[in-house]
């Protein structure tokens, strides 16, 4: 029996990867298909059910207004093309759930930028959703509740040790400390609002007491 | 219970269980691989011209006390309405668990069956279910296959926790232990033999060794206000 195989097979590859897998179509496909071909399978099957009882009724001259019983010995398929269905509903719901709860923990860890090496695993569905949910999270942020940026973590101090491990960062103007050129390799003492958003893309690297 | 999003449920419900109809099946005599090769041998004995036969329902029939086997997520609701006869898998037959009775440690059920306690409490849910049914209908029926499946439902339930809070449960917390040492001892072996389950609690266990070891390594210190803090209030 291989009902449902596909779906299932869409979750094992989400088990067995490290982020996401390249989102896989051909497979939603093939398991929406399969629902609609249980679907027919089993109004074909209801449909032949109640002629039958139909032809038993009007063959004994019984009532016609009481509800025709479906024989047992067809229940069985009409559970099983039922539970197939429901399978495989579940399957791909859980498939997209997966994907879009990991793409909104993305959003939080990098303040809204996609990842080059992320957007081509995604569907274009997807990658619309990212950009809504950013738009979302910025318009309530915009409304003066709260900068839900600004902050990775619950701050300790105003002021943090940084490096600098990627070059082209050129020059940063901070309230407290002024212009600062930011060279590869160097480090530097400076308020923690200012380089949050580098630190959040992995341009700067936060040292603890002990590194410095 | 587990959520509807939960992958691993949805995984664990894939595992294979032994069924026998309690009535003849219509239209699903394709589960059965032997079936075809009997309308083979059924059609050259009768000449008949057609490839159709034993039609009686509208269908091909998968007979009573055919032996099939079939995933957890499509028998449940046949289960729990007594259409069929279940016959619990090997890894929870009786064989098994006197392998883990004699010796739990050694029996790697990562390759048996990697949701192993998750698919066990998922069948003996199902079992209690149709234990409960087939109570309602206790009148209609001389035997009593709600005893049957009550017992079944118990026996595989004692067995799981007799596996999961034993001897295996004390090796894995003892492994956790002794995990963050790489030089000293080398957990990957042990690691292979856990079921999913097992091998999250390992994984916790060892975040929570490394937790203490932090702790203890940073020694005693006094709690004092931070800078954020003291800005705030200034």
């Amino acid at each position: 029996m291989n009902y449902g195989t596909k779906a299932r097979d869409l979750l094992l590859e989400l088990k067995s990867s490290d982020f996401l897998p390249t989102y896989n179509e051909e497979a939603v496909r093939a398991s929406l298909a399969e629902i609609t071909h249980h679907t027919d399978e089993l109004t074909d099957l209801v449909r032949a059910a109640n002629r039958q009882q139909s032809d038993a009724a009007e063959g004994t001259n019984t009532s016609s207004s009481s509800q025709p019983q479906i024989p047992i010995e067809s229940r069985p398929s009409m559970l099983l093309h039922d539970a197939s269905i429901r399978r495989n509903k579940r399957c791909l719901l859980a498939y997209h759930a997966y994907r879009i709860d990991k793409l909104r923990n993305l959003r939080w860890e990098t303040a809204g930028t996609l990842p080059a090496h992320i957007q081509p695993l995604l569907s274009e569905a997807e990658i619309d959703f990212f950009r809504a949910y950013d738009n979302l999270v910025t318009s309530t942020s915009l409304y003066g509740l709260s900068d839900y940026n600004s902050d990775m973590t619950p701050p300790t101090e105003n002021f943090v040790m940084v490096r600098v491990v990627e070059g082209g960062l050129g020059k940063i103007e901070t309230e407290m400390c002024g212009v600062v050129e930011l060279e590869v390799g160097t480090m530097h003492y400076l308020p923690r609002g200012d380089v949050e958003g580098l630190l959040r893309r992995g341009a700067l690297v936060q040292l603890s007491g002990e590194e410095c | 219970m587990p959520s509807y999003y939960d992958i691993d449920t949805i995984l664990a419900e894939e595992e294979l269980i032994q069924i026998r109809p309690s009535f003849p099946f219509s239209h699903l005599s394709h589960l059965d691989p032997e079936s075809s090769n009997r309308k083979r041998r059924r059609v050259d004995k009768e000449n008949v011209g057609n490839s159709r036969t034993s039609i009686r329902g509208g269908g091909h029939v998968l007979e009573e006390g055919t032996k099939i086997k079939m995933p957890m997520w499509a028998v449940d609701r046949w289960v729990v309405l007594g259409f069929v006869r279940v016959t619990l898998p090997g890894i929870y037959g009786s064989k098994m668990k006197e392998r883990l009775l004699a010796d739990p440690v050694s029996v790697d059920l990562g390759s048996k069956n990697s949701h192993y306690f998750l698919t066990g409490l998922l069948l003996t849910s199902l079992l209690q279910r149709a234990s409960q049914i087939a109570k309602r209908h206790r009148s209609r029926s001389a035997s009593s296959p709600a005893s049957q499946l009550s017992n079944l439902a118990q026996s595989l339930q004692l067995s799981l926790l007799t596996t999961m809070m034993g001897e295996r449960l004390r090796r894995n917390f003892d492994w956790t232990l002794s995990a963050l040492d790489a030089m000293e001892d080398d957990a990957s072996g042990h690691v292979e033999k856990l079921s999913f389950l097992e091998k999250r609690m390992f994984e916790r266990g060892v975040e929570s060794s490394g937790a203490v070891v932090r702790w203890r390594d940073g020694g005693c210190g006094r709690i004092g206000g931070k800078g954020v803090m003291k800005g705030m209030a200034a």
